[in-house]
C-alpha cells in the first residue's frame, strides 16, 4: 500500500522501495442516475477544474476517466469541448474511494 | 477700541522687529550648532584613527608622542565645540521664549484693533489660531470689548507705552482668554457650516415610500417573507427619479349677479388632488429581482385592509410616508395608496427572483451584487452555471419531480421583468389634530411646516 491519499488513483497501488508497483485500478461504478455532461469550453483540457467545481477537490480529476473509459482515454487532451461524458456523484465517490 | 494711534502702530512695528530678530537668532544658532557638530564628528574620527595606530604593534615608538598629542588636541576640540553647542542652545531657548512673549503681546495688542488688518508679517508669525477670518474674530471680540483693553494701554496719554523689549508681562490675561473664546466660537461656526454642507451633499434624497416608524406589519413584521428585501432600505426606494404629479387646488363657487357683466366667487376650500407617481424599476441580478418583487407585492399589500386572521383585523390599509428630494419637497408626508398599477411588458427579458430566507436573498446566481467573487464556491457555481447545463455541485441529480429543478435556491422561482414601470396614486393625508392645532399659513409659507409633513 502506498502513501498516496485516498483521492489519488494510486492509493491502492503498492510501492516497492522507491518505485510504484503495477497499478491497481480504482474503478468508479456506473450508476443509472449519473449526470450527463457535455464538456464546454470552460473545462476544455481541464478535468481538474471540473473536479474542483463539482467536488471541491481538483485531485479527483481522474474519476472522469474511470467513469468514462470508452470516451476518455488520453488525459487531458481528450477532455475537449463537445465530448459527452457522465459525471460520477460525490456520494458515489465517497463510498467507493472512501474519503 | 478704534483706530490705533501712531505710537501704538510704532509699538506693533517694534514687536514685529523683535520677533524677526529672535527668529534670525534662532536660525543662526541652529546653523552654528550644525557646524559645531561637524567639527566634533571630525575630531572623534581623528581620535579613533589615532587609537588604532596606537594599538598597532609595528608602530614606531617615536611616533607615539605625536599621536597622543593629536588625540589630546582633538579631545580639546570636542570639548570646545560642545561648550559652543550648549551656548547656542541656550541662546535659541532664550530667543524662542522671548519670541513667544513678543507674539503674545502682539496678539493682545491686535485684539484692540481687530477692525484693522494686521501686517502680513504679523499674520505669518502669530499663532495659527489667529488665521480665522478677521471678521469672525472681530464680531466676537466686539461683544467682549470691555475686557479686552489691556492695562498697559489704559490711560495711554499719561502713562508711558511699554516698549516691546520689556517683556509684556503686564498684558492682561482676559484678553488672551477672549481671543481663545473668539477663536472657539469661530471654529464652532465653521464646524456647523461644514456639517450642514456635508449633510446637504451626503444625505440620501432619493424618493422613498415607507411605513410608519413604529409599524410592525408588512415588511416590518417578524415574518416579512418576500417583503424582506425592503427592510434594509426601510421601504421602497425608487432607484430612478420618479415622475411625481401633484396638484394644489383652491375651490371657489361662483355666484351670478343679476344684471352684471362679471361673476363673483365665494371661497369654499383648498385641497390637494391625488398624487401620482410613475416610476421605473429595473432588475439586473437576483438581488434586484428580489427587490422588484418585494416592491410589487408591497404596493399590492398596502392597498388591502387587515382582515380575518390578522391581529389588527378591521384596520384600514396602512398609511405610507413619502420622502425625498430634500426637506422642503417630501419630508415624511403621510399619504394613502389608492391605486397601484403595473404592467408586465412582453418586450423585455425576465429574470428569476427567488425567496429563500428572511433576508430576501435567495441562493440564485448572484445573491449579493456587491460581493466580489474572488474564489471558492461562488466561482465554481458560476462556472458550472455558465455551461448552461443542469449541473450542480457534487454532480448530484436534480429532483425529477420538481418542476423547477434548475433552481438552486429553495422553492419555485418567480420571474420579474428586467425593466418595468409602476404607477402609484397617493392620497395626501393630514390628521385633524395636525390641521387644527399645528397649521398656520405663516408657518406653512415659511416652510417650517413642510418638515412636519404638511401637504
Amino acid at each position: 500500500m502506498s502513501s498516496y491519499s485516498q483521492t489519488s488513483p494510486y492509493y491502492l497501488t503498492g510501492v516497492s522501495q522507491y518505485f510504484l508497483d503495477v497499478m491497481v485500478n480504482r474503478p468508479v461504478p456506473k450508476l443509472y442516475d449519473d449526470q450527463y455532461f457535455m464538456i464546454t469550453a470552460a473545462y476544455q483540457y481541464r478535468p481538474d477544474l471540473l473536479a474542483h467545481d463539482l467536488y471541491q477537490n481538483s485531485a479527483l480529476w481522474w474519476v472522469f476517466y474511470q467513469r468514462n473509459p470508452n470516451t476518455l482515454t488520453a488525459p487531458p487532451l481528450d477532455f475537449a469541448t463537445g465530448v459527452e461524458i457522465y459525471l460520477p456523484k460525490i456520494t458515489t465517490l465517497k463510498s467507493t474511494l472512501g474519503f | 477700541m478704534g483706530l490705533p494711534t501712531d505710537a501704538q502702530l510704532q509699538v506693533i512695528a517694534d514687536y514685529n522687529n523683535n520677533i524677526q530678530i529672535d527668529q534670525k537668532t534662532i536660525d543662526e544658532n541652529t546653523a552654528a550648532i550644525g557646524g559645531y557638530q561637524k567639527e566634533i564628528n571630525a575630531a572623534q574620527s581623528t581620535i579613533e584613527i589615532d587609537n588604532l595606530n596606537l594599538s598597532n604593534p609595528n608602530l614606531d615608538p617615536k611616533a607615539i608622542p605625536g599621536i597622543q598629542s593629536n588625540i589630546q588636541e582633538a579631545q580639546s576640540s570636542i570639548d570646545e565645540n560642545q561648550s559652543y553647542i550648549v551656548g547656542a542652545t541656550t541662546a535659541i531657548t532664550a530667543a524662542q521664549s522671548n519670541m513667544s512673549l513678543q507674539k503674545q503681546g502682539l496678539a493682545d495688542l491686535q485684539s484692540q484693533f481687530t477692525g484693522i488688518s494686521a501686517p502680513a508679517a504679523v499674520n505669518s508669525l502669530t499663532d495659527p489660531q489667529l488665521a480665522i477670518p478677521d471678521n469672525t474674530i472681530a464680531t466676537s471680540a466686539i461683544q467682549t470689548a470691555p475686557a479686552l483693553v489691556p492695562k498697559s494701554f489704559t490711560g495711554y496719554q499719561t502713562q508711558p507705552i511699554p516698549t516691546p523689549t520689556s517683556t509684556p508681562t503686564n498684558v492682561a490675561s482676559p484678553a488672551t482668554s477672549s481671543i481663545k473664546s473668539a477663536v472657539q466660537n469661530a471654529r464652532r461656526q465653521q464646524n456647523r457650516t461644514a456639517q450642514w454642507n456635508l449633510n446637504a451633499v451626503n444625505s440620501d434624497w432619493r424618493v422613498k415610500l415607507s411605513l410608519a416608524q413604529g409599524a410592525d406589519y408588512l415588511y416590518k413584521s417578524g415574518n416579512a417573507g418576500i417583503l424582506a428585501p425592503l427592510q434594509p432600505t426601510n421601504g421602497v426606494i425608487f432607484p430612478y427619479t420618479p415622475k411625481i404629479d401633484t396638484a394644489y387646488k383652491a375651490q371657489y363657487s361662483p355666484y351670478e349677479l343679476t344684471h352684471s357683466n362679471y361673476k363673483g366667487y365665494f371661497y369654499q376650500s383648498s385641497s390637494m388632488d391625488t398624487i401620482s407617481i410613475s416610476a421605473l424599476f429595473t432588475a439586473q441580478n437576483t438581488a434586484d429581482a428580489n427587490y422588484l418583487l418585494a416592491v410589487i407585492h408591497f404596493f399590492r399589500s398596502a392597498t388591502k385592509m387587515f382582515y380575518g386572521q390578522d391581529a389588527q383585523r378591521g384596520s384600514p390599509p396602512p398609511l405610507v410616508f413619502l420622502s425625498g428630494l430634500g426637506d422642503y419637497q417630501f419630508n415624511n408626508h403621510s399619504c394613502l395608496i389608492t391605486q397601484f398599477t403595473y404592467s408586465l411588458p412582453d418586450d423585455v427579458d425576465y429574470i428569476r427572483a427567488q425567496y429563500s430566507n428572511q433576508s430576501g436573498h435567495g441562493g440564485t446566481e448572484q445573491s449579493n451584487k456587491y460581493a466580489i467573487p474572488i474564489g471558492g464556491a461562488d466561482v465554481s457555481k458560476m462556472r458550472l452555471m455558465s455551461t448552461g447545463q443542469d449541473i450542480a455541485a457534487g454532480a448530484m441529480p436534480s429532483n425529477q419531480f420538481a418542476q423547477a429543478s434548475s433552481n438552486p435556491g429553495q422553492g419555485a422561482p418567480t420571474y420579474v421583468p428586467t425593466k418595468m414601470t409602476v404607477t402609484i396614486s397617493l392620497l395626501p393625508v393630514n390628521t385633524r389634530q395636525q390641521v387644527s392645532q399645528q397649521f398656520s399659513l405663516a408657518d406653512y409659507a415659511s416652510g417650517s411646516l413642510l418638515k412636519g409633513g404638511f401637504w
